[in-house]
């Protein structure tokens, strides 16, 4: 019984038993994971543990991005100081113009019922230079619930809307992006109010609307905007802009892909907008 | 004999923390597809040598942080480091004594195997297919593979031998 060929034997039979309860618990744990949120305060923990390690990996980065800033010439930086001068004077006399405009549009959405911009403060953020999971969607950002960061507050980058707070540690929280499959935003067609509601594909190139009638007024080029409507988002963040659409005969809906205003996969910087009267979401 | 286990039992650690690390390296977007898959090479070559040292439970507990670390899906680098460590232990004998370049292909075989699977549960997640530059990584990974285990080695010889003096 205890001859060496015997105990190769059963050596093998308990790696191949091993085997099978481990890949197994692997299996109940994804699919766990896959449904819903039951592992989010796991996660959020063990990620405010490894926080350490991403700011390992940020922080050479910006290092070197900063370092890159000051060889830049004496004349280079001069020249990005005048263009940066004139681009404050343009967007100070837009900001004349915007304070009329934003007391005639208060007065108007009030009467919509619609949540206002001005409600809102924005926080700067910086993303984190990274490698996480290219299929998880998520980037990390240098503010976090100190900051009055919450989950579910928008993240804008300078051309439209780029995500949504998904969770808050301390000093960072992680972004989910417009990308992520699991993400649904409220939207409109900015040229004739048609609601819809945008979805990720996982590819930061492409969003795709899945709710449309097939009889929608809705073209190429249309820009699609946030509605307002789900309470976390201000009305009129450029979302998307319509790319494609098909018409299925089969079924009654259209099948309609956008491209992201906001570059996801490009961006470093971000804007999380706060909202002082809002409590937990 | 003791001394020399208990210094090498230092390598063991320190590579894999450096693999984990790397892991989550910060990459343009073109070298995403092409950076190699750290954990499964350094969790490779200590399942090669040494077997016994890295259990199959040992490895799913890896996998785990990896997964948290990563932040993607729970279990996923779980499961797949079990399978790669489990069909190292089955074929250990048969790759182990090649010849290098004859092992890189083993290790060939066993990123392919890995990325599979990695396909099949993206697959059953609903992602669609990846780009073909998907299967670049494991090919990186063999390219890789006799550094790593030359460094790895190197570095065991030496702490074995100043232990020794």
């Amino acid at each position: 019984m205890n001859t060496p060929a015997a105990r190769v034997h059963a050596e093998n039979t308990g790696r191949t038993a091993w085997m099978i309860g481990l890949g197994l618990a692997a299996l109940l744990l994804m699919s766990v994971d896959h449904r819903g949120h039951y592992l989010d305060r796991v996660r959020s923990a063990s990620v405010t543990l490894a926080l350490p390690l991403y700011h390992a990996w940020s922080w050479p980065a910006k290092r070197l991005a900063a370092l890159a800033e000051r060889l830049s010439s004496r004349t280079e930086l001069l020249a990005e100081l005048d263009r940066l001068r004139a681009r404050e004077l343009e967007l100070n006399a837009e900001l004349l113009r915007y304070a009329a405009l934003a007391a005639e549009n208060a007065e108007l959405r009030r009467l919509l019922a619609a949540r206002r911009m001005h409600d809102f403060t924005a926080v700067h953020g910086e993303i984190l230079s990274v490698g996480l999971d290219p299929a998880a969607q998520r980037v990390i950002i240098d503010r976090g619930a100190a900051d009055g960061i919450m989950p579910g507050q928008p993240v804008l980058d300078a051309s439209g809307v780029f995500g949504q707070i998904d969770w808050t540690a301390p000093g960072d929280a992680a972004v989910i992006l417009l990308s992520d499959p699991d993400h649904a935003l409220p939207a409109q067609v900015e040229r004739n109010g048609q609601r819809t509601v945008v979805q990720g594909t996982g590819n930061p190139h492409r969003l795709v609307m899945r709710d449309l009638p097939a009889n929608s007024d809705i073209r190429i080029g249309d820009r699609l905007v946030t509605s307002g409507l789900g309470g976390h988002f201000p009305a009129g963040l450029p979302i998307a802009t319509i790319d494609a659409i098909e018409r299925s005969s089969g079924s009654g809906f259209l099948s309609v892909s956008a491209k992201p205003a906001a570059a996801l996969d490009r961006s470093r910087a971000v804007l999380v907008l706060r909202d002082p009267a809002a409590g937990q979401p | 004999m003791i001394r020399a286990a208990h210094h090498e039992r230092w390598i063991l650690p320190v590579s894999l923390g450096a693999a984990w690390l790397l892991a989550i390296a910060p990459l343009p977007p073109a070298a995403v597809w092409l950076w190699p898959n750290w954990p499964a090479l350094v969790v490779t070559y200590w399942g090669l040598e040494t077997g016994r040292l890295l259990g199959l439970r040992l490895v799913f507990g890896l996998g785990l942080t990896l997964d948290l670390l990563r932040g993607g899906l729970l279990g996923q680098h779980a499961l797949r480091l079990t399978i790669l460590a489990f069909l190292i232990g089955q074929f250990r004998h048969r790759i182990r004594f090649h010849e290098t370049l004859t092992q890189a292909l083993a290790v060939l075989a066993l990123l392919l195997n890995d990325r599979f699977i990695e396909l099949l549960i993206l697959l059953a997640r609903g992602r669609g297919w990846p780009p073909a530059a998907f299967w670049l990584a494991p090919l990186a990974g063999a390219l890789v593979w006799p550094w790593v285990f030359l460094v790895l080695d190197r570095w065991r010889d030496r702490s074995r031998a100043r232990t020794a003096r």
